[in-house]
């Protein structure tokens, strides 16, 4: 139907503009964008441990179109996202149920400290969001990216990240007013 | 920034950054040594994935070595082992085949999504209602796992070949690299104490073999480790050790030539079925997720939190975890007979009720009544071109569409048409300030129950340039279209909200006033429904790429197929044969090409084309042909 396109996402597979770009050496890209890729990630799965290899893959296959692409941080932020959203895919659902154990395991795992219940109860909600919706709350409100980068990252207009983030800011406005405010 | 609204004060995105800020606090900059800048796409995709089975998998392992020594203890307290009280053999599995371990699937290709998974049903039929099926086919390394009855040790192998690059692991957790390793051997980093503690997790090595091949281990220290040693226990040497013994099988790709060692289980490499089977209880999700051919992903989801117990679980023996981290009680089998392994997960508001859950889960074999559960099927298309596919590969394989409510209209203005969609959000009081850039808002309009918005996109073909967003008060309406002006839009729009509101069961049993004439005084006037949205259908999505341009392929179990034939009167409508069946096809206002067809008795495929590739359509048309 024709309605599919926007709401599949025909973009993602949209192969990026061919055309010089600057050479930019891999090592500095990765460097540069590792923190921020990884944050990214790890905010739109919400588990750090997968969020570090998903940045690091997005890395990779960001690093072997450097020659061919004219913006490489824009084909990194939709990279990022959409290995998220095929994360998602795959492990969503289970993901949204296990989601306090694995952040309990990673944090065992890993040594760091577990998040707060008021984080989590926040994570838990928001890792229940349909993914668009989730990554249009996360990557504008909480990454500070502008609409039409979402737009391109998610394969939509911005107009439909205008109505996710409206949708997604709206569920977790009601079920977070459910509850005493911390 | 088109980022009108000021969140600064609003509480909730405060709670929802603050959650994130410190999910993210820890994360650090990039590790010192970034990896080699030319890496295959496949390599690197293969790349680094070990952390993350080797992670999930601490809780699975740990799982198995509480139950080997459950088992253990079990036996010593017994005097005889009942059945019920017997681990799964590894010789009660199937034998797997031998693979080379080089497996990955090619992204060429477009695995079939037919499951043939055993399926299971909840307590009588109708008495948890029906669950909702979605099928995925997630990937996995080939990995093997061993046991130590005698210690309750657990180790597991994945093997990766062929992506060795000296650079050892990368990320956040750290892994030394081993000096001392023989260098005729390769190279290895190696994490575990250097005297195991009581408490201490799971150890790690990352073993880069001189052939080339990547091998991950992993040891989960059982609760005797620490009383059948002999003295202190150094974790890494041992489990150096124990993977240098691991030698090549005859049978099996590797062998652990120690009568110590029980071999748990073989995981081919690539993509296996996979079924999540979901049942709403008074409000509560339980989850069932079935896997092929992967004790390792079949055990990730259960958690480790002792106690575990021994359960008969479906007619098999498995795994009981009461009262799970997070508070899931989980449960865990091998469906007899098959390599397929169960995951129960039971939300802790049912926790009372995991044992009659468990007792009340049963497999669904053929012939039993139709009305249980019914494994999702859904057939594949592929593009055969010959060579004119540029790139054609699977973008998204299953999802379940938890769709909005939506209906899609024809619509007939002066001498054109249109097509609407009409979108039914629940929840009113909601407006587009603060959440659309003012730009595209075009002031407001005042329309019968509500307000609504007339909002413009940049003019974008594949996109519905302009869109309604009406309040009503008690639900919103989005109201997109093609071809028509902003006035149009809001007659449109009025018309299509009046029609909706013509029945209680909108959209499904909609009557339209449309007779599929035109219109002669060219007013706006709605004439056909052409679908409706289903809420909760799953459906395959292919996209290929042909020289450049995209074609999606999607099938739908479920939908608004059964109206589509009744509408499109508005456009150029043709049959034409695709797949082998006759279909329909027709080109949107922006060339957009469109077919559908028929797939068995309930699914319907709809093909998307480029409009760019709209000289081509014919070609790509007849170049559809089902997966094997």
């Amino acid at each position: 139907m024709w309605g599919l396109p926007e709401r599949r996402g025909l973009s993602t597979v949209t192969e990026p503009d061919d055309g010089p770009h600057p050479a930019v050496a891999f090592d500095a890209f990765y460097r540069q964008h590792h923190r921020d890729a990884v944050r990214w990630a790890a905010a739109l799965v919400g588990q750090r441990h997968v969020a570090e290899e998903l940045a690091h893959d997005a890395l990779v296959r960001t690093a072997a179109r450097l020659d061919h692409v004219d913006n490489p941080g824009a084909y990194l932020r939709r990279t990022v996202v959409n290995a998220c959203r095929s994360w998602h895919r795959s492990h969503g659902r289970e993901a949204a149920r296990i989601s306090k154990v694995a952040r309990s395991d990673q944090a065992l795992a890993t040594g760091t400290a577990p998040l707060s219940d008021t984080s989590v109860e926040v994570l838990d909600l928001l890792a229940r969001l349909p993914y668009k919706q989730r990554a249009a709350v996360v990557l504008r409100f909480w990454a500070d990216w502008p609409d039409d980068h979402i737009a391109e990252a998610l394969g939509c207009r911005p107009a439909s990240v205008r109505v996710m983030v409206h949708r997604g800011l709206a569920t977790l406005r009601e079920q977070l007013s459910e509850e005493t405010p911390r | 920034m088109n980022r009108p609204h000021d969140p600064q004060h609003d509480p909730i995105v405060d709670r929802l950054r603050r959650a994130l800020d410190e999910l993210t606090a820890d994360v650090g900059e990039a590790p010192a040594a970034p990896p080699a800048p030319v890496v295959s796409l496949d390599a690197a995709r293969r790349e680094r994935r070990w952390l993350t089975p080797v992670l999930a998998g601490a809780a699975a392992v740990a799982v198995v070595a509480a139950g080997v020594v459950v088992l253990l203890r079990d036996e010593a307290d017994a005097p005889a082992a009942t059945p019920e009280d017997t681990l799964p053999a590894p010789s009660s599995l199937p034998t797997p085949e031998t693979e080379p371990p080089s497996t990955t699937p090619s992204t060429d290709e477009v695995p079939p999504v037919a499951i043939d998974l055993p399926t299971y049903a909840l307590g009588a039929p109708g008495e948890f209602g029906d669950p909702s099926v979605l099928a995925t086919r997630p990937t996995d390394m080939m990995g093997m796992a061993w046991t130590q009855p005698e210690t309750g040790n657990v180790l597991t192998l994945y093997v990766r070949p062929g992506i060795a690059d000296g650079d050892g692991p990368l990320g956040e957790y750290y892994v030394p690299m081993d000096g001392s390793f023989p260098e005729e051997l390769g190279r290895a980093w190696v994490r575990g104490p250097e005297e195991l503690g009581v408490d201490d997790g799971p150890s790690w090595m990352w073993w880069e073999r001189p052939d080339g091949d990547v091998w991950m281990l992993t040891m989960h220290w059982g609760p005797l480790a620490l009383s059948v040693s002999d003295g202190p226990l150094n974790a890494r040497l041992t489990l150096r050790d124990w993977a240098l013994s691991i030698e090549p099988g005859s049978g099996l790709p590797f062998i652990l030539p120690d009568d110590s060692w029980d071999m748990l289980s073989f995981q081919a490499p690539g993509e296996r079925n996979a079924l999540s089977t979901v049942w709403t209880i008074d409000g509560h999700e339980v989850l069932l997720f079935t896997i092929e051919d992967s004790v390792v992903s079949g055990l990730n989801n259960l958690t480790s939190t002792m106690p575990i117990v021994l359960a008969d679980l479906a007619d098999a023996p498995g795994w009981l975890v009461p009262d799970g981290q997070g508070g899931y009680s989980a449960a865990g089998w091998v469906t007899p007979d098959t390599n397929v392994w169960n995951v129960l997960q039971i939300p802790v508001e049912l926790s009372e009720r995991s044992h009659e859950l468990v007792k009340k889960l049963r497999r669904v074999r053929t012939g039993d009544d139709p009305g249980e559960v019914v494994p999702t099927a859904l057939p594949t298309f592929t593009l055969d071109l010959e060579g004119n596919v540029s790139s054609g590969y699977l973008v998204e394989d299953v999802v379940e569409d938890t769709g909005d409510v939506r209906a899609y209209w024809v619509a007939n203005v002066g001498a054109d048409r249109a097509i609407v969609r009409v979108v039914r959000l629940p929840g009113g009081g909601r407006t587009p300030e603060g959440e659309y850039a003012p730009e595209s808002l075009s002031g407001d309009w005042i329309g019968d129950g509500g307000r609504a918005w007339i909002l413009r996109t940049p003019d974008q073909p594949r996109y519905v340039p302009i869109e309604l967003f009406w309040d009503r008060g008690g639900e919103t309406v989005l109201v997109g279209a093609y071809g028509l002006s902003p006035g149009d839009l809001e007659a449109v729009a009025q018309q299509a909200v009046a029609a909706t509101e013509a029945t209680e069961a909108w959209p499904d049993e909609i009557v339209l006033p449309g007779d599929g004439s035109w219109d002669s005084s060219g007013a706006p006037r709605l004439l056909s429904l052409v679908g409706a949205g289903a809420v909760g259908s799953t459906y395959t999505t292919q996209t290929w790429s042909v020289s450049g341009q995209s074609v999606t392929v999607a099938v739908h179990s479920a939908g608004p197929q059964s109206a589509l034939d009744l509408a499109w009167i508005g456009l150029v409508v043709e049959s034409v044969e695709v797949a082998g069946v006759y279909g329909w096809r027709a080109i949107l206002p922006n060339n957009q090409t469109v077919v559908w067809w028929p797939v068995g008795e309930t699914a319907w495929a709809v093909v998307n084309i480029s409009p760019a590739l709209v000289q081509r359509a014919d070609d790509i048309i007849a170049s559809i042909t089902p997966t094997p």
